[in-house]
């Protein structure tokens, strides 16, 4: 296997380079630099949305999902990513059509704009923070765990994580958000062709889908069906998980600047469809992978199944494209949610561009550092905290939302409210507060909450804002 | 297509992907414990919940084709 990581490793570094060194301008500017020109192309756009999308969390975290909670895991991100990519189409439209009037520099200072409040940025820039900082980190030990397994007692897992994060950090600073679009294109063809190998293998394992779910159904047919094994995968879950998924364009930055520097409407839209075709592609040997882990590793903890599912059982060319595979999906996301906390930064600061885009540069650096000590500290089930990630991020979806669509001004109650959602959201997660009342989960209590504030202070504004905002 | 036409299509559209998100969580797809009948092997709530997800991509494409402010701008100066 170490012969074809370094053959693949060698052309995939080659690739990189390449990208690198294409997207890199003499005397470029800041916005050539943190919007890559906006004039991204369908079939750039497509796969930099899906790589930034489908990571680590979609290669190694669905599978496991699969395994330990069943098919009802189809729902939880297939059916969600099926709404979202429709919604893509109405929310890209406004979003766009609010950036052409304002200018775009970042989620947060359009919606600070928007407000006349930088109280507005400042929230969601602390959400953005709190949020994909953890997320970022997971993907980083999902890489490590997997680099730790495919070369044993080579580096610890801090080691592997810090050489990842080094590798992020130059290269986006040679090439920018172009580079980093480059990277998720080849991630995205690396991952489909990846996931759809090993999936083939599992499939084979069995002799069909027929005789997969047979056998399945004979280990345990709790599987089969909602809510899972583990009873996670009720439907109040999946409803909330498709509302948290649905916003992930509004209030993720990274996936509203892809929307931002799309090169038309028209492409956008494009983009939204071949994306939800590209979810189906992606997804569907997910199941494949899980069902097989069923069989043979229902009782092993996720590392180990990774290490046997994706390298010990495959062909050792297989395996090694795993490892590049999953290199690639890691640090394409992490690039993407790093980069976009960078832009989110540079929104909210003032003072001539030079100034500020060394502070968004040290700012890039810092969130990275901190990322890396997160992967060393967090433990968890990589799907489940990339859904308190998007739920975390989704509570800013109403003020975002009224803030793009309103056509008055909207009272700073709004502000105030979705900060005090975002503070008893993370008090439940820290276990001071219940995460469920009358039976009904907090994620979903909140998200309804804000929407009925949005509608409340939208309808009680009499103060029209300029035409021109 | 007219403008008219075009709206008319879009908020149909619109409903119509309300409509199939919002039965997905209803009993009929799925039902609590129960993984008959099966297509072809299939699970019944995997194989409706794939045709669910194919149709919400196919109307995301009708959608795209009817949405209002399609010709409307182009590219976003920043």
């Amino acid at each position: 296997m170490t012969f074809w990581i370094w053959v693949f490793g060698a052309i995939y570094a080659g690739l990189l380079i390449f990208a690198s060194f294409k997207s890199y301008k003499k005397g470029r500017t800041a916005e050539d630099f943190m919007m890559a020109g906006s004039n991204i192309g369908l079939a750039l756009g497509v796969l930099t949305f899906a790589a930034a999308l489908f990571s680590t969390f979609t290669f190694l975290g669905m599978p496991d999902f699969f395994r330990v909670n069943g098919i009802a895991a189809w729902v939880f991100l297939a059916v969600s990513d099926g709404a979202m990519v429709f919604f893509i189409i109405w929310f890209g439209y406004h979003v766009r059509r609010k950036a052409k009037k304002l200018g775009f520099r970042g989620v947060a200072g359009m919606i600070g704009t928007c407000y006349g409040n930088k109280w507005a940025g400042y929230t969601i820039f602390l959400s953005a923070f709190l949020f994909l900082i953890p997320y970022v980190g997971i993907q980083i030990q999902g890489i490590a765990i997997f680099m730790n397994a495919a070369f044993p007692n080579s580096l610890p897992a801090w080691g592997w994580s810090a050489f990842i994060v080094s590798i992020m950090l130059v290269y986006s600073e040679i090439g920018g958000l172009k580079a980093i679009i480059y990277s998720d294109a080849i991630q995205g063809l690396l991952l489909l062709v990846v996931i759809w190998i090993i999936g083939l293998y599992s499939l084979s394992h069995f002799g069909g889908i027929t005789p997969m779910f047979e056998k399945v159904s004979q280990i345990d047919a709790a599987l089969l069906s909602s809510p899972g094994p583990k009873a996670l995968l009720t439907p109040q879950f999946l409803l909330a998980s498709l509302i948290v998924i649905v916003m992930i364009p509004v209030t993720q930055p990274q996936f509203t600047t892809r929307l931002i520097v799309m090169k038309s409407t028209k492409t956008m839209h494009y983009m939204a469809v071949t994306l939800g075709a590209f979810a189906i592609l992606v997804i569907t040997p997910t199941i494949f992978i899980g069902m097989y882990g069923v069989d043979k590793y229902a009782e092993v903890g996720r590392e180990e199944f990774f290490a046997k599912a994706f390298l010990y059982d495959q062909p050792s060319f297989v395996a090694a494209l795993a490892v590049i595979g999953l290199i690639a999906a890691g640090l394409s996301t992490t690039n993407a949610q790093i980069f976009a906390l960078g832009s989110e930064l540079r929104g909210l600061l003032k003072g001539d561009e030079k100034s500020i885009m060394f502070k968004t540069k040290v700012g890039i650096f810092v969130f990275s550092v901190i990322a890396l000590i997160f992967s060393v500290i967090v433990i968890d089930q990589l799907v489940l905290l990339a859904r308190v990630s998007f739920t975390g991020t989704a509570l800013m979806g109403p003020m975002i939302l009224l803030g793009i669509l309103s056509d008055k001004k909207i009272s700073k109650g709004m502000i105030l409210s979705s900060f005090l959602a975002l503070i008893i959201f993370l008090a439940s997660l820290a276990g001071y507060i219940a995460d469920e009342f009358l039976g009904i989960r907090l994620d979903l209590i909140l998200l309804g909450l804000l929407a009925l504030a949005s509608l409340t202070f939208y309808f009680s504004s009499k103060e029209k804002i300029d035409k021109a905002l | 297509m007219t403008n008219a036409q075009k709206n008319k299509y879009w908020k149909w559209s619109c409903a119509l992907a309300i409509l199939l998100s919002a039965i997905t969580f209803t009993p009929l797809i799925l039902p609590q414990g129960i993984w008959k009948p099966t297509l072809s092997g299939i699970p019944y709530t995997l194989w409706t919940t794939y045709l669910l997800t194919i149709a919400l991509v196919v109307l995301t494409w009708l959608g795209s084709k009817v949405h209002p402010g399609l010709d409307e701008e182009e590219e976003v100066k920043l």
